[in-house]
């Protein structure tokens, strides 16, 4: 079975600012991390070349810095990695990006399975997992808690729904996104560390991928972020409760019934 | 195989294994087998911990491995603790029989978003979650007699809470406790000393910086309190002979050589005072 697992590099830290000018995240100076939603995707990926073999590849968009992602990912155990990077796809949105993903993955060839975490922890879309799967014309099935039954040719996968779970198949080649519910993410061993350090992470661009200029990059991209905004700080409030010991839990109880949170 | 007993009255020298994301990873597994190997040569034991601080780091089992490090079976302690996959706790346990190592730290840790945690049901037990007390029970139930397991001791908490929990570790196959730092001399560790027949060995804080210690012991020690960890451990000695000591070296290349000049179970009076100036 040949996977694809989508990577993506987020920072790790919530203290982030946004260009006033492009609306966009300021990425440079901060520390980065693999999309903590990716981990699992990564994992299940490993489970199911343990069981049928095959190949697992970490795939990513970003910059050059995105590489140190790809290097986890085959210290966890994946076969290799490969980073789209072009200044052409900057700017992309999550059209334009799950586009050159997809011409990635065609690219890969003989793909069976894509797995992307359910969203990436900065943008929150949970958009380019499914845009994959449509750029692709393959089967998608999003926000996978379990995989009940597989072989080389279909999954059987539990998803959750927003009042509770179903169970479907698909046949492959698919798209699936996972919850963090799915698996236990392994970390790296020591000797996949040293190996990923040794190891040639490939850095395609646009033309290498074939991918159409009309669709990728700013120019490419549909959508913009015309406007940021902070959300509303929430408003906290300092209750003291002081005097009788019942009187005090009747009281807390009373208050945190009435918030809901009883 | 030596006696428990014996084993413990040693120098038991924490070496921190290198981070995961250390750019430096060579040199840092270079440093890493000079330290280790230096504390078996000097009859110590390495003591080597897990994820401390919940910092991913590398397992001492795969260190040792890749490493070829050699082990010696008394002078070679793991820590082993609750977040690891059921998997990778196998692994761990199952490389430690390979390699001959004989002594595991089980705590239950220090957990990050990144570590994963070992559930109930994965190693057989009720309850909402694992400690080291469901650790212990598995490791025993799998592993029979194969490990010299030991526990954690935290004289600072409330001690009653404390024995009592001591209790229900012993109960799940703990053979050793090794202490959180004190310094000079603890109550609550000489009533461990006194009331459970179980061997202790008493860490040492190795820091001059005493205020680091406040978290630990639950009440702030001014940072201008000025203290000597060298004249700590030799009280340490002097007040508990029969016990070992656990050192997690601040200046690994100051202080290691200073442990050639002590010894283990020297005079059985207890000393007071000197260690704060």
């Amino acid at each position: 079975m040949r996977i694809v697992v989508c990577i993506k590099q987020v920072p790790a830290t919530t203290d982030v600012s946004i260009d006033p000018e492009t609306k966009r995240l300021i990425r440079e100076g901060i520390e980065i991390m693999m999309n903590p939603f990716d981990t699992y995707a990564l994992e299940e990926a490993l489970l199911l070349k343990e069981r049928y073999g095959g190949e697992v590849i970490a795939l990513s968009m970003g910059p050059k810095k995105a590489e140190k992602t790809l290097r986890e990912a085959i210290a966890c155990g994946a076969d290799r990695g490969v980073l789209l990077n072009d200044k052409l796809l900057a700017g992309s949105d999550t059209f334009a990006t799950s586009y050159a993903l997809a011409m990635a993955v065609k690219k890969i060839g003989n793909v069976d399975l894509v797995i992307c975490g359910k969203q990436a922890i900065d943008g929150d879309t949970a958009q380019v997992g499914p845009g994959i799967a449509a750029h692709l014309g393959w089967p998608q099935v999003t926000y996978v808690s379990r995989v009940v039954d597989s072989s080389e040719s279909f999954l059987v996968l539990e998803r959750m729904y927003e009042d509770g779970y179903g169970v479907c198949s698909v046949k492959l080649p698919a798209v699936i996104t996972v919850l963090k519910d799915i698996n236990s993410p392994r970390v790296p061993t020591l000797r996949g560390r040293l190996l990923s350090r040794k190891v040639d992470v490939p850095i395609w661009d646009a033309s290498f991928i074939k991918a159409d200029l009309g669709k990728v990059g700013l120019d490419g991209s549909p959508t913009r972020v015309v406007k940021t905004r902070n959300p509303d700080a929430r408003s906290k409030e300092t209750v003291v409760l002081r005097g009788d010991p019942e009187r005090v839990a009747m009281e807390f109880i009373r208050i945190v019934g009435q918030r809901g949170l009883f | 195989m030596m006696d428990i007993r014996d084993h413990v009255k040693r120098f038991h020298v924490e070496v921190l294994p290198p981070k995961q994301d250390a750019e430096d990873l060579e040199e840092r597994l270079e440093k890493f087998a000079v330290k280790y190997k230096r504390v078996l040569d000097a009859g110590y034991c390495a003591c080597i911990t897990d994820n401390a601080m919940g910092n991913l780091s590398f397992q001492g089992t795969e260190l040792i491995t890749e490493l070829n490090l050699p082990v010696d079976p008394e002078g070679v302690m793991i820590h082993l603790n609750t977040f690891h996959t059921k998997r990778n706790l196998d692994e761990i346990l199952a490389t430690a029989v390979k390699l001959g190592i004989r002594y595991l730290l089980v705590v239950s840790g220090d957990g990050s978003p990144r570590l994963p945690k070992l559930r109930p049901s994965e190693i057989g037990c009720g309850g909402a979650s694992v400690t080291s007390v469901e650790l212990l029970d598995y490791i025993e139930r799998e592993y029979p007699d194969r490990f010299v397991l030991g526990v954690a001791f935290n004289p600072y908490e409330p001690p009653e809470h404390e024995f009592e929990k001591l209790k229900n570790k012993i109960r799940a196959g703990a053979r050793f406790v090794i202490t959180q730092p004190i310094i000079g001399q603890n109550e609550v560790v000489d009533r461990l000393i006194e009331d459970f027949d179980i061997p202790v060995i008493v860490e040492a804080w190795m820091s001059k910086k005493l205020y680091l210690l406040s978290e630990c012991v639950g009440y702030e020690i001014p940072e201008d309190v000025e203290y000597n960890p060298i004249k700590n451990l030799e009280i340490l000695l002097k007040n508990y002979p029969q016990s070992g000591i656990y050192l997690a070296l601040l200046n690994y290349k100051r202080q290691f050589p200073l442990l050639a000049g002590l010894s283990i179970g020297g005079s059985s009076s207890p000393v007071t005072g000197g260690v704060i100036t």
